[in-house]
Parts: structure tokens; C-alpha cells; sequence
């Protein structure tokens, strides 16, 4: 038996390690064998610009395969062997091919016809090609020079990709120019080295052309010595290598603007029957028949500069619309694109764009700048289209190619990234419906969000470079991200009190799974409170549902103070809140004295008076010895709420400094209760350390004479009453530290800061709400009538017969969250309570009480919109009045200028049956 | 050797450098007790080197010292090999002359051994300087391998003929299409007249046999091939056949990355691949995988960091050129910096960068010597402390990696030629340099000085402050003189 078992152990070892071991190995494998140069791509839209392909391809799969395009189409099945990149909102083209356009310097030798200079000595395959490539340009033609007849042969390459593969054609044809520019070459000058008396230096020569009657003599005259081979003339290079380019019938690239010019290559071109096209054409309209009638290809330069325009461009009223005449006449001759001279090839999309201004259409102009060049240049089988075998060589596109607010996000050119723009964190977001808040919403507009918050919105906003762009369509409805206005997502089933100083925020971390899904249905901002909260008041956090980090996600650390009444009778209601409030009022006067001495002693700094009071002189630590008057044991009588009948204990305390600490035995208990607290001479503040549902019990008391303590202790909403006497004192003296209250220089110093009270001061500088759940008609009347005595914001949560308080609530814009029974029965009648108040200009916001069922909102909204509700009244529910009421309106529930980048996109309005949330992003990354 | 001692005494004098009388080097020679860096092979912490004959011929912590031997203790100091300049221009009035195509010109014309860049070279510790014309040229001329030290070119002369400087980075004002036609019209003009001349050998041949000439021109050169005699080629030509038959290195000057590819190109095209030094710009480590491929020595640029801006963002992205080549195991030398002051012009130095920025120690002092040898085909000879090498050694006050080192001596075959101790110049030099601070020093308190002069010995005050200002300044007195005369590029 025990043989079997340790063959299975040695078995599963062996599993194991091949686990372990296989796992990365095939990983790697798989690695080498398709490369970076592999993998499969969704994309929303691809142009292909192939001849047996559609035009436009939506929901487009390409699949690339080391460094070639394998297939493409939309019903085309990823491999799963090949990593997948999805580009959502991107438009793909095939890399745009510039057929001229000033890549290379002219070059620098004197002679008028030199066929030796070749343009490819002059590339550098390893520049940095970023701005070109960031035009969307991948395949370029140099050009040696265009000063002078012959300046010698082109060559075609790629701006990237890996880099033995970059030079397509290393001489791709002979370059000629005809026109003024070449006339009046330099004269000729070579010198023999070493000279002697026998070898002389020979004259300068003069070389032709000097007008437009020599161009083509000269052409001729090397033409003849090549057809002759009389290649032994000095300087060898030129005469050789036009042999050779003639003789293996290479390209000829003829440059010619004026008509005149362009009659003469027509007619040379026909003359010698070689593959030839025709570069320039500003005058084509003239010779249009003619063009046509030979088939000669023309690389049309269009004239006008998008970034330098001429100071002066004459009388000519159409002079900057010459592309328009010119384009309008050339139907039927093949045409492709190019820059002007003196124009950067990186303009070449944004210049062709112009060009859909003429009779050509879209798809024309896009073929004249990716397809067409690559046949003239003879490299249409591998670039110029994306088509199964050809390079994979394309442009990824926030938006149309031929639109201006486009921009190129990223290039591919073999397979390989070759320009990535730089992540600038710009979106912008294109709907049918911008649903900006509750007064503002208008049709067909965009939002733009940069480093995660909204910088414009409008039916335009800017585009900055490589901003990315979500399209999101005519019907879409774009929103604020939805509140949920009460919610526990994430507290996992801790359903204890938090003490009044603790915030939520302090357990905010990295999203989770749960967090994720309640983002996906479009809720990205809650309300986050614990389940119940403590009789002192329990802080509420707002916090979003995604985000990198904690300080991603928490919008506040304090978003207002819960209190919870149960049912409580209305006096308890109005002692307990009362008392709260009070210390909070004690505790921000000390605030606001010192604020107010502070500017006095600023103010008297200022003016340069003597800042050192009286009080200041003894600036030393004052210390009083007085008797402990906590120190000891006491002898505690518990009675009142659920006890049946009094019940004694026996507490005993130390005091050090202002910190309590002790224990409490209870007779039939058997562990002791710690206790710990603070105590400021007269009242004594503390919790007992014992576990209830509802966290520790509080404890609140006060010395009322030496040595009896009278006070509660409170549960959640059930107090105690406790009435302590001392019947030991173990220490006599303690030391009372009273903290000076000024500093060296007389500048009054700050009081404590008393956790458990800054956010009752919050409340009471109206910074923000007090969320109080109430039960009954009576109660919501105690609680408002303490609002009134304070002067504080109210949130109402569930708030059952609000409706008969619907004045004062509107008087003091009181907000209700709505209980989560959308619809219940009230005096045998349906009531629905949020339509109530929405119909009556009450602010109502819905709560989901739950952890991560949070993500069904939406839907209990949707019935109540299908009960009656306003569809957007509950999408304002949603947003604008649940920000307002928790005073985050700076931050979130609208799409206003300076909010945080949270957007929710629904195919229609969110609280239609049929509409769905499509994409949700928060801070300016997508969730969804 | 003797005849070269006397001659060395003699410049010395010549140059203006009084130096006690010397009497002439011993035969035997043994330096002991110093910390010795033979750069090929382990450090030895304390040991002795023995030069017979300008010749190292044992080396290790223990050596048996001949009776014979002159005996110098050298404890406490660092003995390194001479430092190799293994690319410069600087011993020439001029770098480059203004024709593009000159293989017919040789440095030897031009060195001038009154230079004061020799005498700099000396005290800096380099036992070798390879002259070589500029950059600024399509085909330059023939350099050659001088020491320091010498009356007359020939006296400097340690190996000749070297190389023959090409360069495929444009010259001044021109651009790379020109430079790549003129490169392949020089070899295509060549071919030419390699033809010629054999067909007119081959007629003469039958001129001489009273024969009419019976065959085609193509066939007629084949023939007359044989014929040519070395004699027969012109001055214009020579030097470049000798480079398309290997008998002559190249020194090729690729400016930029992609310039690399093209020196291949003409060099396998003309047969001189496999003799091609490769002399580089700042931006070739780029094609570092195109230059380990290529397995032919590597220069530096002397200006080892690189710069470049993204033309996107506008960010500025630093890459240290040695460390590239270092990761990816290709072997180099490197370069002093030509101009003035700087501490760049100190080769040591340019090592001690290297190893600043993460290149091993073993690495960065190669490529100051053996791998400076190694790229002008002298690694036999010079480059490291080894048996059987040429003595040329550097005696360094501390490690050569240290900047608080100086050169104290050098040694040119086992004799010696510099001794800082000796330097007339320096203590010139450093004399100035001490009054002028010492000046600067007094500057605002001249009254003071006076007063103090009256009441106490005011030489020794002085004294005493120049001390200070000495001790203070001779750390950094390296950075601090200017003595070059300097050639223009």
C-alpha cells in the first residue's frame, strides 16, 4: 500500500514540477516563435484601402503574423495562439505613403546630371522618425535633390519597424527635374591630382541646361552615351550607374509644375517607352487631356501650406484655392497626393484632407495617399493597403483619418510599434446626449477630461495632440457617474459601529472584484457609511468604485455624520442630537476664539505692535496640582433601558495625564471589561471594550460633586443611565497639564484637536450634512426643529411621512434619501414617496443599504420610473441632488467644467428598459 | 639604443628643458617594489619588472635582479603600460588638406616634432601617439605610430606605414551622397587604371618581342596583370592598391549609426574589411549589434556622453556611449579629447568615467592601452606589461583611475624620458600658477600685508602662504594648465 501511495506521491511531484517548470518554458517558446511581431487585433473601424476588400470594415479583426498582415475582416476568428489587442473607439488605415516631400538634403555635388548620387547614402535608418510617424506617414520616397536635371536615383523606405527590412528600394528610380529651378547649373570644375606638367588641370566647364530649350538636349546627350556605352568619360560613377539604370529600364521620376514642362516629359516619356510618372502638376488642368491620353501616373504637390504660408501670394483672387482647380479637372488620370514644396511630409494627412474640398471624394483622396503611391512607387505588394500578405504597416486613429481632430496614436510598421504618443491622459467623449446636470443638457456634444478631470464640454471641445477619443454615437446619452447615497460596499459583513472619530476612508485600498461590478453598472461614487452607527454619530465616507489608489478613490474623507434613531421616542431624539451638537458648538467656539486671536495677533504683527501680552509672560508649562478626583474604585449602578432593575458593578480607574484607563467587573461576568477614555476635569468620555453587534458601548458622564460620576452609557440608540461613588481613592494627587495657549512669539496656539468632535464641527460650519435616519412623522419634527436651533444641513435617510414636513423641508433645502421600498402602502393607498417629493421640489437620492448588491440601483430607480417618477428626476437623483446634498457638487455629479472625469455612456437614457450602460469611466480611465 | 639616449639628452636640452647631465641608460634595468597594472593579467600588489635592452623580459613579485642591473625603487608608486593616443591629429600643423582624395600624402611630411602637444603627450603619459590626418576628408593620407619624444620624425618613428584615413561622414559642406560617389569613383578610377596599365604592359611586352598586339582589350589586360611590377603604379594610386590587397590598414570615420553599414559596403566591395579600424561618432552606439557583427576594432568618440531630445516631448534622454559597447561585449579604445583644458584630454581620466558609469575596471583600462594596440595591429608589441613587450611604462603616483594621480615618470623602451621631477615647464608653470593665487589671495588686504611685513619676517609669511596655496592647488593642478598650442581641425 505504502508503495502505491509513493508512486502517486513521486507522480504528482513530477506533475508539479512540470508544472512549475513547463509553464514559463512554453510561455517563452511561444515567445520566440511568433515574436512581438505577432498577434491579432480588434478594432472599431478598419479602412483597408484594398481592391478586394470592402472599404469600411466595423468590428474589424486583423491578424498579424511576424510582421504580415495574415487576414482581415470581421468575421475573421482570432487565433488563440496570438495575443490580443482590442482598439475600441480606434479607426485603422494602412500607413500613409509620402511620394514626395524634402526627406534628405539636395545634394552637394555641382554636376547638372550626375545619375551617381543615390538618396539611400543619405538616409539614416537610425533617426528618430517620431514627428513624421506621428503624422501617420510610414513609407517615403527620397528624393537626392531637386536643384538641379538629374540629381540622381531615389530610393523608397520605412520610417521604422525592424531594421533590416526598412529599405524597400534601395534605387527605385531615376530623378529629374524639369523647369526653372535646374536651369543654370554651376559650372563644372575637376581637378587631376596630382597635376604635373604633363597632367594639366582642365578648364571649369559649363554645363546645360541654361533654359528650358537644353533640358532635354542634355537628357539626350547621356542618354546616346549610354546607349552607346561610351561609359569611360570621367567621372566614372555618374555615367556608369545611368547606364546601368537604363539599360535595367528603372523608373523615371519626372518633376515638372509648369504645363510646358509637363507637354515635354509626356513627350520624352513616350518617346522612350519605361516606366515613368510624373511628379508636381501645378498646371495639370491645362494639360489634362494629354495626361490622361498617356496613362502617365501624376503625383500631384498640393500647393497649399497648412504651417508656413507665403507672406504674399499676388493678385490671383483664387491663389490659395489653385488645388481646386487643378484636382477638379484630372478625373481619369492616377492620381496621388503629396505635399507641397517646402511642406513637412508629417502635414501630409491634414494636407490631403483639404483636398476632399474638389470633386474627389473621401475614398479617393485616401487611395491617393496610401495605395496609388505604393503603385507608382512599385511597392503596392507590400505596403499602401492592408490586405492578407501584405506588411502589417498601419495607423491607429482617435477618430476619421481625413478629420482634423484626429490625431495618430499609434504606428505599427512590420508588426513593431514604431511611434506610441506619449500618454497625455486627454479624452474626449462624443455622445447624442450630453446630460451635463439637473438645468443643463443638450444634444450632440462632447466632454473633454484631462488628467482626470473635465476641462470642457460643448458641441466642440479642444482636441490636444494624441488625445484619445470615445465616439460613442447619435442615440448615445452621456452621464455624470451614478451616487449611491448610503451604501456599505466593501465593509464585508462588519456591520459594528465606527467610533464618531474613526472615517471609513482609512480601509480604502486598491478596488476589489466587488468594487468593480458595482462600477460596471455605472455607479461610481457611494455614499459610504457602516451599517449602524454609533449613539455619537458615525462618519460617512464618499468614495469611488475604481481608481489606482486610495487617494484615487476617496472624493472625502468626511462626508457627513449619521446618526440613527430607531425609534426612539422624540424627547430622547432632541437629548441625544442636542447633546451632540452642543459639544460640537463648545468645541468649535474654542475653534473660532483661537482663529480670531490669531488674526488679531497677525493683524497687531503687521502693524508691528507689541504682540507679547501679560498672560504671555510665564511662558512655561502651567501645572497644577490638584487631587485625582478619578483615580480609584468605584462602586456604579447601572439602570434604566432594557435592565429590568438596577444592577451594580464595580469600576475602577486610573487617570494619567487627561488619558482614563481602568476596568469593569460586573458581578455573574466572569472576564473584566477594559475601559479607556478621557477625562478634562469635569466630564468623562470613554467606551467599555466589550463586542455587541453594535460596537463598544460609549460611555458619557460627568463629575457632578467630588467623587460621583453621573452619566449613560449608550449602545447604538439604547442608553443607560450609570451613577458611579468612589469608595477608594488609590492615588491623591494628579497633575492637571494645562496647555499654554500661547507661543514664544505670542501667537495664540491651536486648541487639541478632538477627533471624535471634528466632524460635529464640520456639521455646524455647514461644510457638511448631518445624515439622520428617522422613523416617524414625530421625529423628523424633533430633528428639524433642532436643525432650526443649530443651523445646520439635514439629509433625511428614509424619512417615511417627510411629506408632512414638505415646507420646512423646503425652507432649510433639506434632501431625503429615499427609503428602498420604491412604492408602498400608506393609508390602504399606493404611496410613492420619491415621485412625491421630486414633484414638490424636494432633492431625494436613492440607497442601495447594501454591500455589492449596490449595482442593482439603477434598476429599482427604473421602477420607480415605470411607477411614475421622472426619468430625469431619477437620473438627477442619481447625480446632481446627491452630490448637492453631500455637498461634493465640486467634485462629482455633473459634467461641469473642473468636475472629476466620471462619465457613464448609455445606449439611451439611462431610465429607458432598453437602454444599457456601454462604457463607464471614472477619473478619465476606463472601468468599463 | 645608446645613439637614441644621447639623442633624447639632446632634445631635451633643445627644447629648453634643463635637466641634470644624464648619464646614458643602462643595458639592465629593474624597477622594484612598485604596485604593478599589467592590464593583461592579474594586478600584482608589490613587484618588480625587468627591462633588458628596452625590453621587459621578467615581470612578477619576485624577480631575481642581475647583478648588473641598475636597480630603481619605485615602492609606493603604480607602474601602468604607456598610454596608447591611438587616433589624433594634433601632431600635425594642420588636419586635413583641402583635396578630398590624398592616399599619396603621408603625416610624415608633416609631424613636427618641436610640437608642444608631443611634450604634453609626454607628461600625460602617453608612451605612443598614432598621427593620422583629420576627419574632414574623403580618403586622407598615410599616419603613422611616433613616440613623444624624438629630434626629427624619424627619430619619433615607432611604426610605419600604418594606415590610410577614410572617412564615409561627409566632409565640410558637403553631404553623403557626394561622399558615398566620390568614395566608389576613387575605387571605380582605380579599377580603370589598373586596366589601363596592364593593357599597356601587355602591348609593351610585345612592342619589346617586335609583336602586333592580337587580342581584345579585355583579354589584353588579363594578360598584362601579370606583367605589372609594384614599381609600375604612380604615386597617386599606390597607396590604395596596397589597401585593396591588405597591406595597408584603414582608418575608416563613420560620423553617425548609419554610417557603419556604409563603411562596410566600400570596404568588403575593395577588400580592405578585414583591415578596417572603425572610428566613431558619438551616436554609433546605436548599431551596436550592426559593430559586434562586424568584429573589427572600435574608436570612441572622445565625447562619451550622448544627448538626444525627443522630438515629441521635448525630454532629453543621456545614454553613456562606453557602457553601451561594454553590455554588449564589443570591444573599444578610447580617445583623448582634442581640446584645450579640459580633463577630458587626460586618456586616465576618460577611464575613470567609464568606470563611473558602470563599465568594469578591467574594460575601462583596456581600452586606454591594449585595445588602443590592438586597433593599430601592435598588440604584440606595446599595450600591456608583459614579457616580451616593449618597455614602455608609466610610473603613477597612485592609482591610474585616481584623479589625485599624476604621471611622476614615463619610460620609452626601458628608458627614461619624462620625470616630473625634471619638468622645467611644470615647475614654470605651476610657479606662475602659485604667484598669480597668491596674488588673488592678497587682493583686498594689501595694507594688512604691509603692516605684518614691517613687524615679522615677511619672506616667510609669504612663503608659508604660497605653502598653502601649492598644496591646494597641485590636486587640481592637472585641469588647471593651459600649455597647448593647438592645431586647427
Amino acid at each position: 500500500m505504502s508503495a502505491t501511495y509513493k508512486t502517486k506521491q513521486c507522480g504528482l511531484i513530477l506533475l508539479a514540477a512540470a508544472l512549475v517548470l513547463g509553464v514559463p518554458w512554453n510561455t517563452a517558446r511561444a515567445g520566440v516563435d511568433s515574436g512581438e511581431r505577432s498577434f491579432a487585433l480588434r478594432a472599431k473601424v478598419v479602412l483597408p484601402v484594398s481592391k478586394g476588400l470592402p472599404w469600411r470594415i466595423e468590428s474589424c479583426v486583423i491578424v498579424v503574423r511576424d510582421g504580415k498582415v495574415e487576414a482581415i475582416g470581421s468575421d475573421v476568428v482570432p487565433p488563440s495562439d496570438l495575443p490580443m489587442i482590442e482598439f475600441r473607439d480606434a479607426t485603422i488605415i494602412p500607413g500613409l505613403v509620402a511620394v514626395a516631400g524634402r526627406m534628405v538634403q539636395d545634394h552637394t555635388g555641382d554636376e547638372s546630371v550626375a545619375a551617381g548620387y543615390r538618396a539611400i547614402d543619405a538616409f539614416d535608418s537610425y533617426a528618430n522618425y517620431a514627428a513624421n510617424l506621428a503624422g501617420g506617414v510610414t513609407t517615403v520616397h527620397l528624393s537626392p535633390g531637386e536643384h538641379r536635371l538629374l540629381t540622381g536615383q531615389g530610393a523608397v523606405v520605412k520610417l521604422g519597424g525592424p531594421r533590416g527590412d526598412r529599405v524597400l528600394s534601395e534605387q527605385s528610380d531615376l530623378t529629374i527635374h524639369l523647369g526653372e529651378k535646374a536651369f543654370q547649373p554651376p559650372r563644372d570644375v575637376n581637378y587631376n591630382v596630382p597635376s604635373s606638367s604633363d597632367v594639366a588641370i582642365p578648364p571649369a566647364v559649363r554645363q546645360r541646361p541654361n533654359s528650358r530649350l537644353g533640358q532635354f538636349l542634355a537628357l539626350e546627350e547621356v542618354l546616346i552615351e549610354a546607349i552607346k556605352g561610351q561609359t569611360s568619360e570621367k567621372p566614372f560613377v555618374h555615367a556608369r550607374a545611368f547606364a546601368l539604370a537604363w539599360g535595367e529600364k528603372r523608373t523615371l521620376r519626372m518633376s515638372a509644375q509648369r504645363a510646358a514642362d509637363l507637354r515635354g516629359a509626356i513627350r520624352f516619356l513616350s518617346k522612350h517607352d519605361r516606366p515613368a510618372y510624373v511628379v508636381g502638376g501645378a498646371e495639370a488642368d491645362i494639360v489634362a487631356d494629354e495626361l490622361r491620353a498617356s496613362k502617365i501616373p501624376l503625383v500631384y504637390r498640393l500647393q497649399g501650406g497648412l504651417r508656413n504660408q507665403p507672406d504674399y501670394v499676388g493678385y490671383d483672387p483664387d491663389a490659395l484655392d489653385v488645388d481646386i482647380a487643378a484636382l477638379n479637372k484630372l478625373d481619369g488620370v492616377k492620381l496621388a497626393l503629396a505635399v507641397g514644396e517646402g511642406q513637412s511630409i508629417a502635414d501630409l494627412r491634414l494636407s490631403a484632407a483639404t483636398a476632399v474640398r474638389t470633386n474627389l471624394s473621401e475614398q479617393q483622396v485616401m487611395e491617393s495617399i496610401t495605395r496609388t503611391p505604393a503603385e507608382i512607387l512599385g511597392v503596392a505588394g507590400r505596403v499602401g493597403s492592408l490586405a492578407p500578405g501584405f506588411d502589417a504597416d498601419f495607423v491607429v486613429l482617435s477618430g476619421g483619418p481625413l478629420d482634423v481632430s484626429s490625431h495618430v496614436l499609434q504606428v505599427f510598421i512590420g508588426g513593431e510599434v514604431a511611434f506610441q504618443a506619449p500618454k497625455n491622459g486627454a479624452l474626449v467623449v462624443r455622445g447624442g446626449t450630453i446630460w451635463v446636470d439637473d438645468q443643463k443638457q443638450f444634444r450632440d456634444g462632447a466632454v473633454l477630461i484631462e488628467d482626470g478631470k473635465i476641462s470642457a464640454v460643448g458641441h466642440t471641445v479642444p482636441h490636444p495632440p494624441f488625445a484619445r477619443v470615445i465616439d460613442a454615437g447619435p442615440n448615445s446619452f452621456v452621464s455624470p457617474g451614478l451616487i449611491d447615497a448610503f451604501g456599505h460596499l466593501g465593509l464585508d459583513g462588519d456591520v459594528k459601529a465606527t467610533a464618531p472619530e474613526l472615517t471609513l476612508a482609512r480601509i480604502i485600498g486598491v478596488p476589489d472584484v466587488i468594487e468593480h461590478r458595482v462600477a460596471r453598472a455605472g455607479i461610481t461614487s457611494i455614499i459610504l457609511s457602516p451599517y449602524s452607527a454609533s449613539g455619537l454619530g458615525s462618519q460617512v465616507t464618499a468614495v469611488k468604485t475604481a481608481g489606482a489608489d486610495r487617494e484615487d478613490r476617496v472624493v472625502r474623507d468626511t462626508a457627513g455624520v449619521v446618526f440613527q434613531l430607531g425609534d426612539a421616542d422624540p424627547i430622547k431624539v432632541k437629548e441625544k442630537l442636542t447633546k451632540r451638537l452642543k459639544a460640537g458648538k463648545k468645541y468649535l467656539e474654542k475653534w473660532q476664539k483661537y482663529e480670531k486671536e490669531l488674526a488679531e495677533w497677525k493683524e497687531k504683527k503687521e502693524k508691528g505692535e507689541a504682540v507679547n501680552g501679560k498672560a504671555e509672560e510665564s511662558n512655561g508649562e502651567e501645572v497644577e496640582a490638584e487631587s485625582d478626583p478619578i483615580t480609584g474604585t468605584w462602586a456604579v449602578t447601572i439602570s434604566g433601558g432594557p435592565i429590568p432593575e438596577p444592577q451594580t458593578a464595580t469600576l475602577r480607574l486610573k487617570l494619567e495625564g487627561s488619558d482614563v484607563e481602568g476596568r469593569i467587573a460586573i458581578p455573574g461576568v466572569p472576564e473584566e471589561a477594559k475601559v479607556t477614555g478621557t477625562f478634562d476635569g469635569e466630564h468623562f468620555s470613554g467606551e467599555f471594550e466589550v463586542d455587541t453587534p453594535f460596537g463598544y458601548p460609549a460611555i458619557e458622564a460627568d463629575l457632578v460633586e467630588e467623587d460621583h460620576l453621573v452619566g449613560v452609557i449608550s449602545i447604538e440608540d439604547i442608553e443607560i443611565d450609570l451613577d458611579a461613588k468612589r469608595t477608594d481613592k488609590a492615588a491623591v494627587e494628579f497633575k492637571v497639564v494645562k496647555r499654554k495657549n500661547r507661543g514664544k512669539d505670542g501667537r495664540p496656539l491651536p486648541p487639541k484637536v478632538e477627533e471624535a468632535l471634528e466632524p460635529m464641527r464640520a456639521v455646524l460650519l455647514k461644510t457638511i450634512p448631518m445624515i439622520v435616519g428617522v422613523a416617524s412623522a414625530p421625529q423628523i419634527a424633533a430633528v428639524l426643529e433642532i436643525v432650526e436651533e443649530y443651523d445646520v444641513e439635514l439629509v433625511l435617510r428614509g424619512g417615511d411621512d417627510s411629506s408632512s414636513h414638505i415646507d420646512k423641508l423646503k425652507e432649510r433645502s433639506v434632501g431625503v434619501i429615499v427609503p428602498k421600498e420604491v412604492v408602498r402602502l400608506r393609508k390602504n393607498r399606493w404611496y410613492h414617496q420619491a415621485d412625491d417629493l421630486a414633484r414638490q421640489g424636494i432633492a431625494i437620492a436613492f440607497q442601495s443599504d447594501a454591500d455589492d448588491e449596490a449595482r442593482g440601483l439603477p434598476l429599482r430607480a427604473l421602477y420607480a420610473v415605470e411607477r411614475g417618477l421622472s426619468a430625469d428626476s431619477a437620473l438627477a437623483a442619481f447625480t446632481t441632488w446627491a452630490s448637492r446634498m453631500f455637498k461634493l457638487d465640486d467634485r462629482i455629479g455633473s459634467l461641469n467644467v473642473g468636475r472629476d472625469g466620471d462619465i457613464v455612456i448609455f445606449s439611451g437614457h439611462p431610465f429607458k428598459a432598453n437602454s444599457r450602460v456601454q462604457r463607464v469611466i471614472v477619473n478619465g480611465e476606463d472601468v468599463r | 639604443m645608446k645613439a637614441k639616449a644621447i639623442v633624447i639628452a639632446g632634445w631635451l636640452v633643445f627644447s629648453g628643458i634643463v635637466m641634470p647631465a644624464v648619464a646614458a641608460p643602462p643595458a639592465k634595468l629593474a624597477l622594484t617594489g612598485a604596485r604593478i597594472i599589467p592590464v593583461v593579467g592579474d594586478d600584482i600588489p608589490s613587484g618588480t619588472i625587468l627591462i633588458e635592452h628596452g625590453v621587459i623580459t621578467a615581470i612578477g613579485e619576485k624577480v631575481s635582479v642581475p647583478y648588473d642591473a641598475m636597480e630603481i625603487d619605485v615602492s609606493g608608486k603604480v607602474l601602468f603600460p604607456g598610454m596608447i593616443d591611438v587616433h589624433s591629429s594634433r601632431g600635425l600643423d594642420v588636419a586635413n588638406e583641402n583635396f578630398s582624395v590624398s592616399p599619396f600624402l603621408d603625416v610624415y611630411d608633416a609631424i613636427d616634432p618641436s610640437r608642444r602637444f608631443f611634450e604634453n603627450a609626454l607628461r600625460d603619459g602617453f608612451s605612443a601617439v598614432h598621427v593620422i590626418v583629420g576627419n574632414n576628408c574623403v580618403i586622407g593620407g598615410l599616419s603613422r605610430v611616433v613616440r613623444p619624444i624624438g629630434l626629427t620624425p624619424d627619430e619619433m618613428t615607432f611604426h610605419t606605414p600604418t594606415a590610410l584615413k577614410l572617412s564615409v561622414a561627409p566632409k565640410h559642406g558637403w553631404d553623403r551622397m557626394r561622399q558615398m560617389a566620390e568614395l566608389r569613383e576613387t575605387f571605380l578610377e582605380l579599377k580603370d587604371y589598373l586596366g589601363n596599365l596592364a593593357e599597356e604592359k601587355y602591348e609593351k611586352s610585345l612592342e619589346d618581342k617586335d609583336e602586333e598586339i592580337d587580342v581584345g582589350p579585355d583579354e589584353a589586360r588579363e594578360r598584362g596583370e601579370k606583367l605589372i611590377r609594384p614599381e609600375d603604379y604612380d604615386d597617386k594610386h599606390r597607396n590604395l592598391i596596397k589597401l585593396t590587397r591588405g597591406d595597408l590598414d584603414a582608418f575608416v570615420y563613420c560620423g553617425t549609426a548609419s554610417d557603419i553599414s556604409r563603411a562596410k559596403t566600400i570596404a568588403e566591395e575593395n577588400g580592405f574589411l578585414k583591415h578596417m579600424t572603425l572610428v566613431l561618432g558619438v551616436d554609433c552606439f546605436k548599431a551596436v549589434a550592426e559593430l559586434k557583427s562586424l568584429k573589427r576594432p572600435v574608436v570612441l568618440d572622445p565625447q562619451l556622453l550622448y544627448r538626444e531630445r525627443d522630438p515629441i516631448t521635448g525630454k532629453i534622454r543621456e545614454t553613456f556611449v562606453p557602457k553601451v559597447f561594454a553590455d554588449a561585449r564589443v570591444r573599444f579604445a578610447l580617445q583623448p579629447m582634442s581640446s584645450g583644458s579640459l580633463a577630458e584630454r587626460y586618456l586616465n581620466y576618460q577611464a575613470a568615467r567609464c568606470v563611473r558609469a558602470g563599465v568594469s575596471r578591467k574594460k575601462a583600462l583596456r581600452a586606454i592601452t591594449i585595445n588602443p594596440a590592438k586597433a593599430l595591429g601592435l598588440e604584440k608589441r606595446i599595450g600591456s606589461l608583459e614579457v616580451g613587450k616593449v618597455a614602455d611604462i608609466v610610473v603613477f603616483s597612485g592609482d591610474p583611475l585616481d584623479f589625485n594621480t599624476w604621471v611622476e615618470k614615463v619610460y620609452i623602451d626601458g628608458i627614461k624620458a619624462y620625470d616630473r621631477e625634471e619638468d622645467a615647464r611644470l615647475k614654470e608653470l605651476l610657479g606662475q600658477e602659485r604667484n598669480r593665487l597668491s596674488k588673488s589671495d592678497k587682493g583686498g588686504d594689501e595694507n594688512e600685508e604691509t603692516e605684518k611685513s614691517e613687524s615679522e619676517e615677511p619672506a616667510k609669511a609669504v612663503g608659508n602662504k604660497q605653502e598653502d596655496g601649492t598644496d591646494k592647488k597641485s590636486d587640481d593642478s592637472k585641469s588647471t594648465i593651459t600649455t597647448e598650442d593647438q592645431p586647427s581641425d
